[in-house]
């Protein structure tokens, strides 16, 4: 899932119209930082093990409810979650495919397609402060516009606004990218009527398999005043997995 | 005949399609490490109804093998203990239904039941999947009533479980493709679940089995399917033929849904399909539904409309044996099921659900709020009404041979669930 929201971040950082500079003094445009921080985050699959401590109370640490998942991914619109942690949903699995859902419940032995599938409804109806939107991998290229609304020492500010013709919960993105390396430090969620409604942030940034990846995602929901952490434990790229985790018909078997 | 060659020429397929692809498959190093894990859960459920209590202590362990990642092996079984009105021999002897006489089985204790509810093994070899064992057959989209679920019965209301029954049985499916995939089972117990052994279950024209082509692409998911049911009532066997579909998708941010069975009646000597002066609302099976989330409110409505041609429009034609042999799930042809789930913080939730039959316009309403300290565990209160004319289906009272048996009355309820 961490893999999956990474992929969506590297998304929405397309076309960006203003000229800027890099570290290395060079003229960045949209295009160029886009494909710099794609080449850094493409990865064919990968398999994660990760724990997402949901907060109810966002300052209260003592009533964080954890959960563990097992993930595998085939480039960014692929997903499959199995959940092995808490014991009450254990065995249920998720499969994602672009925007489509299926989950199965072990207790009923039925798959179910997940239809009515709201953009702002928590991801899979267990990804706390993440929603269905914050999860569609690659997609955000296609839904918004870019541009540059700040430029620090050391990092881009982007403002992503929704394409008229596209569906989307949020009213604006604003998008840290760090420039050393084209890391997404931050995003901010903005609703028409909330304004500021939940931000994402990047940290404990650790190398993996050549990439640098950040093992700790923090989703702070201000109107719920809720927060929720996902924590990769263990993470490889570009393995071989079985092509049945992704397909409807075999990935609870 | 048909049918039997039939079951033989599945068996031979699948022989050989397992045999001939072991091999590959034992060549096959896995990735995932050798994992076992032992899991379930605990309930307890206490209820009032007019004053009796009753109380249902229900444990399920669940225990999963898994060698590699193309082989599984799954076991679940479950204790009840059931006291007062939960208890079926209590609540039925009271009335004068007991279909046992307790004193005649002194070892026999009546007060619980452990089950062995399932153990199946899943192997998958490249496309290629077969389960076999005791195991949860559960097919169908809609949410409350399953048209197409025809291996055994549904644990309709209940309270304290949702596990599907286990069947025995082979199921072998093929994926054709990422959108294509067909599954078939063959079952070896008939629906009701009999616990008498006859050498006639084994005739070929007494063994429940269904074939599904289903596809899952795109905005809706469909399935078209060919099941066999049947059932063992009053000492025959009910043999019946159904074409079946279903299909899921989304309408917007609305969720719809519908499932389908068709009833293929046959002729007296059950040689040849003959439809007769059957009326089609008589032979459909049909649920259609739908839900809508409204995720600023974390609040999930749901509805589902449901027709069954089995059933009567008629009050006067209600057969309460049909109920108790368990024949039909439900008296009447038509039913609306109403579901409102809202959540309050992480911690509460109230679901508000009832099934109105149509027919006669007799109720189940149930109310129940839940708490959930902990991820692993909830604890619940609620109350089951009923409410309808004299002699409709959910009035409480139903009358068999002129005598009016009061066996569903209101019922307040406590329940909490740990999971481990």
């Amino acid at each position: 899932m961490l893999n999956k929201t990474m992929s969506l971040f590297i998304g929405c950082l397309l076309l960006m119209i203003p000229l800027s500079m890099a570290e290395d003094g060079t003229r960045e445009t949209a295009d160029s930082i886009i494909k710099n921080v794609e080449a850094k985050q493409n990865f064919t699959t990968s398999k994660s093990q990760m724990s997402m401590i949901v907060y109810p109370d966002k300052d209260d640490e003592k009533t964080g409810r954890k959960m563990e998942m097992l993930s595998y991914q085939k480039g960014d619109e692929y997903s499959y979650m199995a959940v092995l942690n808490p014991k009450s949903i254990k065995g249920l699995c998720i499969l994602s495919r672009n925007q489509d859902q299926w989950i199965y419940f072990p207790s009923t032995g039925r798959v179910r397609k997940i239809a009515s599938k709201s953009k702002s409804e928590s991801m899979g109806g267990i990804g706390g402060d993440f929603s269905n939107e914050d999860m569609e991998a690659g997609k955000w290229q296609e839904k918004y516009s870019f541009a540059i609304a700040a430029e620090q020492n050391d990092s881009w500010v982007i403002q992503a606004l929704p394409l008229p013709e596209k569906q989307s919960s949020y009213v604006k993105l604003v998008i840290t990218v760090r420039k050393k390396d084209y890391q997404i430090l931050r995003i901010d969620y903005y609703k028409q009527k909330e304004g500021l409604c939940k931000n994402l942030t990047m940290d404990e940034i650790s190398r993996i398999s050549g990439r640098d990846v950040p093992t700790k995602m923090t989703m702070t929901n201000h109107v719920k005043n809720s927060k929720t952490v996902v924590l990769m434990t263990k993470t490889e790229y570009d393995l071989p997995i079985d092509e049945k985790y992704f397909n409807p018909g075999q990935f609870y078997k | 005949m048909k049918t039997k060659a039939f079951i033989i020429m599945l068996i031979a397929i699948l022989l050989t399609l397992f045999t001939s692809t072991m091999a590959i498959a034992l060549d096959d190093p896995s990735p995932v490490e050798e994992s076992f894990s032992l899991y379930g859960y605990l309930v307890n459920y206490l209820n009032v109804m007019d004053g009796d209590f009753g109380d249902e202590i229900y444990l399920r362990m669940k225990g999963e093998w898994k060698p590699n990642e193309n082989l599984l092996f799954h076991m679940e079984f479950s204790n009840a203990f059931k006291m007062g009105n939960l208890n079926p021999y209590a609540l039925f002897g009271g009335i004068g239904l007991s279909p046992v006489d307790q004193n005649q089985y002194p070892l026999t204790d009546f007060n619980q039941e452990l089950k062995l509810d399932h153990y199946w093994a899943s192997a998958t070899i490249k496309q290629f999947n077969i389960q076999f064992g005791k195991i949860p057959l559960a097919w169908g989209t809609a949410y409350v009533f399953n048209p197409t679920s025809k291996a055994s019965l549904p644990p309709f209301l209940d309270m304290v479980t949702e596990e599907t029954p286990g069947t025995p049985a082979i199921i072998p499916s093929y994926t054709l493709n990422e959108q294509y995939s067909i599954l078939g089972y063959v079952a070896f117990q008939e629906k009701l679940a009999k616990n008498t052994a006859f050498i006639s279950d084994g005739k070929s024209e007494n063994i429940p089995y269904g074939l599904k082509l289903q596809s899952a692409s795109g905005k809706f998911d469909w399935s078209v399917s060919w099941i066999k049911e049947v059932l063992y009532v009053n000492g025959a066997y009910q043999k019946n033929h159904y074409l079946g579909a279903d299909w899921v998708g989304a309408i917007g941010n609305v969720g719809v849904y519908g499932e389908m069975a068709l009833n293929l009646p046959r002729n007296a000597a059950d040689t040849a399909f003959e439809f007769g002066d059957n009326d089609l609302k008589d032979l459909i099976e049909i649920s259609l539904g739908g839900d809508y989330s409204i995720s600023e409110m974390n609040l999930t409505t749901r509805f589902e409309l449901h027709h069954q041609g089995k059933g009567e429009a008629d009050i006067l034609n209600y057969n309460f044996m049909r109920l108790l042999t368990g024949e039909l799930p439900m008296l009447a042809e038509d039913y609306l099921f109403l579901a409102a789930e809202k959540e309050f913080s992480d911690y509460y939730k109230l679901t508000i659900a009832t099934i109105l039959n149509l027919n006669d316009g007799s109720y189940v309403f149930y109310p129940e709020f839940s708490y959930a300290p902990y991820l692993d565990c909830i604890i619940a209160t609620g109350v089951l009404l009923f409410g309808g004319s004299q002699g409709s289906e959910f009035n409480g009272t139903y009358t068999m041979g002129g005598i009016g048996y009061e066996i569903i009355k209101p019922t307040f309820y406590v329940k909490g669930k740990l999971s481990f």
